[in-house]
């Protein structure tokens, strides 16, 4: 199966990478983040129309700011504010910005509480 | 330039029965822009793999949608096993295979049914729905569920399929075929059809790749991407092409799904010609290992990806489900605009939009 290698990207060049990416006729098809007791961290997937595909990964924290990739690609901009209402991290220059508004959640931050405790 | 309104679209509306809602921002009766809203009922169910061991979380998943559960269902599974590496028998590849396509072929028949009861074509609406209850009823013989099969399980499938009702299947669907293809040719020739959909919600070939849109949206603008062809379960066996149409519009998004139907019902008659004979399951021995694996299946809505972070206990730190849905809001939001506010409702509709999907 193609596409489980995960290369590491920082906040400051997600942006660059993501132009990259669509120079070299990628396109967006997932963002999605996780928390785990031990880390915390954002998955940008990229597909070409042969199927091939690459994932970009960047250790973020609760609170974080991270440059939006919506002004590359506008899809993200649907990823980017469930990864903010669920995990509480912050995009900056997010082409449309719901404001905490996308899911109507009864606890905020849902997603950030690991649910470590309940384990074996 | 007119006045500007904003209409508020759903989340109730009778054309979706799921809460999506729409801000269209209208000049007279122009669509000039759309913002959407989702999260009335997302339920957070990714969330339940902390409390739910990788056997039993299959369950759940399934239970993300009732019209595409099955490969749910499958995809967490393969899922799993990529994780594990775990390599399934050949006839449960195979058994994947057939009960995928089917839920392919109900969703697809489900969508045109709600189509023509969008056009107001009620006799055609209920038509579609008596022809799908012929492959509810296979599931229901095959799987004991109708919308629930809990038959994918890590590791394979629970159930078999002998070999005597796999042809007997083949001879249900020859009259679905059948009668699929009249019902489709008011879908491809009927006049009022094609005045409400010919030239409405135009999706570009490069705004579809650029935007992320997936499935029949993705290949009725011309983009020939099909999971299926990364050759998953017994795909790679299978002979076929993705079904594409150029013009990007509602009507070549409707010929996509009816074409998609008779591909559907073909990979089914091909998989019964070869699916071998042999075990259904292997043996599962362990947890999950700290790792992670990402899987990309084509469900009847479009593609479909899932991601698995294990950690060698039972639970697995992480499960994502990105649905078709999900990835069809951006490029709606770029086919409203230009649009009249009575063609919002169909032009909604040909995304087939699953909020139960996307509220997962």
């Amino acid at each position: 199966m193609t596409g489980q290698t995960f290369k590491p990207v920082t906040a400051a060049e997600i942006v660059e990478k993501t132009k990259q990416y669509a120079k070299d006729g990628y396109r967006l098809i997932q963002i999605h983040c996780t928390k785990t007791p031990q880390e915390m961290f954002i998955i940008y997937t990229f597909e070409k129309i042969d199927l091939s595909c690459e994932n970009l990964k960047m250790d973020v924290q609760v609170g974080d700011t991270v440059p939006s990739i919506s002004g590359v690609f506008f899809g993200a901009v649907l990823y980017e504010n469930e990864i903010h209402d669920l995990y509480g991290v912050n995009f900056s220059d997010l082409a449309v910005d719901f404001k905490g508004t996308f899911y109507e959640t009864s606890v905020k931050q849902a997603f950030a509480q690991t649910g470590a405790d309940n384990k074996e | 330039m007119g006045e500007r309104t904003i209409i508020p679209f759903g989340p109730q509306h009778p054309v979706l029965p799921e809460p999506l809602h729409l801000d269209l921002i209208l000049e007279d009766e122009k669509v000039v822009g759309a913002v959407p809203s989702i999260g009335f009922v997302h339920r957070g169910l990714e969330k339940l793999v902390e409390k739910r061991d990788f056997h039993e979380m299959v369950y759940v998943i399934e239970r993300v949608c009732g019209i595409c559960s099955f490969i749910h269902g499958q995809g967490y599974c393969q899922t799993v096993e990529g994780l594990m590496g775990i390599e399934i028998p050949e006839r449960a590849k195979y058994l994947r295979t057939i009960w995928a396509e089917l839920s392919r072929v109900h969703s697809h028949i489900l969508w045109l049914g709600l189509m023509a009861d969008a056009y107001g074509f009620e006799s055609l609406f209920m038509h579609c729905w008596r022809v799908r209850e012929k492959v509810l009823d296979i599931f229901e013989e095959t799987t004991g569920g109708r919308v629930i099969f809990s038959v994918c399980r890590v590791g394979g499938v629970w159930k078999d399929i002998d070999n005597d009702t796999l042809k007997r299947i083949v001879t249900v669907l020859k009259d679905v075929e059948k009668e699929i293809k009249e019902l489709s040719d008011v879908f491809i020739k009927d006049y009022t059809v094609q005045k409400r959909t010919r030239g409405v919600g135009v999706l570009t070939y490069q705004e579809a790749i650029d935007l992320g849109a997936v499935g029949p949206t993705l290949r009725g603008s011309g983009v020939p991407m099909d999971m299926r062809k990364l050759g998953y379960a017994a795909y790679g066996e299978l002979d076929f092409e993705p079904i594409v149409e150029k013009d990007g519009d509602c009507y070549a998004r409707t010929l996509v799904r009816v074409r998609e139907v008779f591909q559907s019902l073909d990979l089914i008659y091909q998989a019964v010609n070869k699916i071998p004979d042999g075990e259904i399951a292997t043996k599962v021995r362990g947890n999950p290992p700290a790792g992670e694996f990402i899987s990309r299946l084509e469900q009847p809505r479009g593609q479909v990806i899932y991601y698995a972070k294990g950690n060698g206990t039972k639970y697995l730190d992480r499960f994502r489900v990105r649905t078709p849905t999900f990835a069809n809001i951006a490029p709606l939001l770029k086919m409203l605009p230009g649009s009249d506010l009575a063609d919002v409702p169909i032009l909604a509709l040909t995304i087939d939009p699953c909020i139960s999907c996307t509220e997962r």
